[in-house]
């Protein structure tokens, strides 16, 4: 069953969405710690990277994704190039499973232990990673309407009050600081590898006109890079000094500071939003670790259950509590997790690369000369 | 074959959720709190809750109550609360804190940290100090409303939009805490013992049938705490909480009143914004209030030279209501420099315009300060 492809809408709203949630939950509070004020600068840093990381992977999948590898190279190249993307895969979601568990332990329910959600986030994770690349496509699709609800209601009843002066000076204590913070947050920096298994292909139910109009791909990464300096920008007007008390952003930002009132608050848009967006990032990183292991003659859905057995072991018994994962996150292991990260979809790109110069030169050796 | 391999899967799931321990408190088992009022008394906090009762239908409250535990922590209380009555603390709800004025003292931030590590507290909880024990205030019957804690929060809803009551949440009181002199202030809560509200126009109270004198209290919001770091330093009046509303609220309600010496001048405010500009070299910080306003109502004995049609009073009142407002703005900027307190944080302001060299400013730059207020009034 062939469950990579997806259409060019979809695979831009994953682009569009995907920095939004493990980037804005406690990282903001982590990076505050050290950078304070210029966290937005540490953002942007980190988006630069990402969408260089992006350049090289939408490459990649526009030559068949990492699958062509194994096309044209053979299988060990392919597991060469694959096998560390599993590795990082797995500790990923791993620590990411850890952070929207924490998260939804602490938040939604009262007295319920972290294994209870982590199996449901895991079981509906890998629901939606068995039905592949289309499924993935569907919910970013359906998600992307939460998006309209939760500015809506924010801005009707959201008490939202930005102090500019809080993000001022900018830059004020030189660039040590926000080399620190960035250097500790660079386990989170790449969230787009898990699209090099993912072929786009175009969406047949639009007209052939729209097919190939509109760059999704582009208007999605710089909307994204926006919307993350952005949001940081906002959170530094908003808590100032106190942004390291703050251990999840969007719950707090992203639903408009929370609206206040007699009864409780309306906070669910946002909850809503980032809750259905990690649990798409969560679905495909075991997407990707699943076409890895299954690439060897391992049913998909098998190799499913066990990428989210593994994944539901590690976040359970190493990272219980989210300070473990977060321990794990800053250590040496980031510089690994970000190389692997960085080399990966460079040298696929410059392999298809060779290989599709080869193509046209023995195709059209004239034009090739010229 | 593959549908029943889903379902499969989702009831192992399940199976293994719910026994990996899911703690299902139903509602008639949750104490919801609407209000919490913590004093700090004899080296121990003593943590009150107003908590609404639930019924035995699950679907509505059954009534109010106040509950009140003492404990080393809020948390170690507030356990008490649950265990005396057989109910779990549910804090979700809550979006009032009052802190007493005996904790306010020097404990207020230390008394925040629950507030801060507690998830299901909103950080737009609003938060207050209470003249006396905030416990009494808590469990104090107020005239108009069976529930304190929602009375202040409507209070506080619709007059915070005053000039007269300064609004504060929890979020809002952690950013001054970490700003560089920690200046913060906090609207203080008297109470105000109140006649019975006569209903419908009949001789019979709205209280008790049983005719008893209960007392009935309303409240009182115009003075303010001001603080510094951990330390209250001084009561601000009526004047400092408008300066300080003039300049960090929106406000949308409230009467400004102005005597000439022939006439009293009542305004309302129909919108009102301020905000602060910065001139480190100079130590100057410059406020501009823009201000709209209507003509509500004149007092005076003798007729007057214009007309109910005429919207803008002559220029020499104009100029009374902007040094009304002038006088509240710098009132309250003197009133706290004197307690060494920075209330507008001019130094964040000087700070963010002139970067790293401020630093070779800084030193006495609260005696060295000065301020200046421009009023852009209109007339509607």
């Amino acid at each position: 069953m062939e469950n990579s492809y997806i259409t060019k809408r979809q695979y831009g709203l994953i682009i569009f969405f995907i920095p939004f949630v493990f980037k804005f939950s406690v990282l903001p509070s982590i990076l505050s710690e050290k950078a304070a004020r210029d966290i937005w600068l540490v953002m942007l840093l980190i988006m630069l990277t990402e969408l260089a990381q992006l350049i090289f992977i939408v490459k990649v999948d526009k030559m068949g994704g990492l699958d062509a590898i194994k096309e044209r190279y053979g299988k060990i190249t392919y597991y060469l190039l694959s096998a560390p993307v599993l590795a990082v895969m797995i500790l990923k979601a791993s620590v990411y499973t850890s952070e929207t568990t924490s998260y939804a332990n602490s938040y939604l329910f009262y007295n319920i232990t972290t294994q209870g959600v982590g199996i449901i986030v895991i079981l509906a994770s890998s629901y939606i990673a068995v039905k592949g690349a289309k499924g993935l496509g569907r919910i970013v699709e359906l998600a992307l309407w939460l998006v309209p609800i939760a500015i809506i209601i924010g801005a009707l009843f959201g008490k939202l009050k930005l102090t500019p002066d809080y993000a001022l000076p900018i830059g004020a204590n030189g660039l040590g600081p926000i080399a620190i913070s960035f250097d500790s947050a660079l386990f989170w920096v790449l969230d787009f590898s898990p699209l090099l298994f993912l072929k786009i292909r175009e969406d047949v139910t639009l007209s052939p006109r729209k097919r190939t109009r509109f760059p999704w791909v582009p208007v999605a990464a710089i909307s994204s890079a926006i919307l993350m300096v952005g949001l940081y920008l906002a959170y530094v007007m908003n808590y100032g000094g106190a942004g390291h008390l703050v251990d999840t952003a969007f719950s707090s930002l992203g639903a408009f500071n929370v609206v206040n009132t007699e009864i409780g608050s309306i906070d669910w848009p946002a909850i809503t939003l980032w809750l259905s967006i990690a649990i798409v990032s969560l679905s495909l990183k075991l997407f990707a670790s699943s076409k890895v292991i299954s690439s060897n003659n391992v049913p998909f859905p098998v190799a499913v259950l066990l990428t989210a057995l593994v994944i539901i072991v590690i976040s359970q018994l190493a990272f219980y509590n989210l300070e473990k994962a977060f321990d794990f996150a800053t250590s040496f292991v980031r510089y690994v997790v970000l190389g692997i990260e960085l080399l990966v979809p460079m040298t696929a790109y410059v392999l298809l690369d060779i290989k599709e110069r080869k193509h046209q030169k023995e195709h059209h050796p004239l034009e090739a000369t010229i | 074959m593959k549908r029943q391999y889903k379902w499969i899967a989702f009831l192992i799931g399940f199976i293994l959720m719910f026994t990996l321990g899911v703690e299902i408190t139903p509602l008639s088992e949750r104490a919801i709190v609407a209000g919490l009022a913590i004093d700090y008394v004899d080296d121990a906090f003593l943590v009150s809750a107003q908590i609404l009762l639930p019924s035995s239908d699950d679907s509505k409250s059954s009534g109010i109550a106040v509950s009140s535990a003492e404990g080393k922590t809020i948390g170690e209380a507030l356990a008490k609360i649950s265990s005396e009555t057989s109910m779990l603390v549910a804090m979700s709800h809550c979006n009032l804190i009052l802190l007493g004025e005996e904790l306010i003292k020097d404990k207020a931030y230390v008394a925040l940290d629950y507030m801060i590590r507690n998830a299901y507290l909103s950080e737009n909880a609003l938060i207050l100090t209470t003249e006396g024990q905030a416990k009494e205030i808590l469990s104090a019957k107020t005239a108009y409303s069976d529930m304190t804690s929602f009375y202040i929060q409507r209070e506080l809803m619709v007059y915070g939009n005053y000039k007269e009551a300064v609004r504060r949440n929890v979020k809002e009181y952690l950013s001054s805490y970490y700003t560089h002199n920690s200046a913060n202030w906090l609207t203080k809560v008297k109470m105000i013992e109140a006649e019975k509200p006569q209903m419908g126009g009949s001789s019979e109270s709205s209280g008790s049938s049983s005719g008893e004198s209960e007392k009935v209290y309303v409240f009182d919001f115009s003075s303010c705490a001001v603080i510094r770091g951990n330390d209250y330093v001084f009561e601000g009046n009526e004047e400092v909480i408008s300066g300080i509303n003039f300049l960090y609220s929106k406000l949308n309600k409230g009467d400004i009143i102005v005597s000439d010496g022939h006439a009293t001048y009542c305004f309302y405010i129909i919108k009102s914004n301020g905000d602060l500009s910065f001139e480190p070299d100079n130590y100057t910080a410059k406020a501009n209030v823009k201000m709209d306003v209507i003509l509500k109502e004149i007092i005076s004995d003798e007729p007057l030279p214009f007309s109910v049609s005429d919207v803008e009073p002559p220029s020499e009142v104009g100029e009374l209501v902007k040094n009304y407002v002038k006088d509240c703005v710098l009132t309250a900027f003197e009133t706290s420099r004197a307690n060494d307190v920075d209330i507008f944080d001019l130094y964040g302001g000087f700070y963010g315009k002139k970067g790293k060299k401020w630093l070779e400013l800084e030193s006495g730059y609260l005696e060295k300060s000065q301020m200046q207020v421009e009023v852009d009034l209109k007339f509607f």
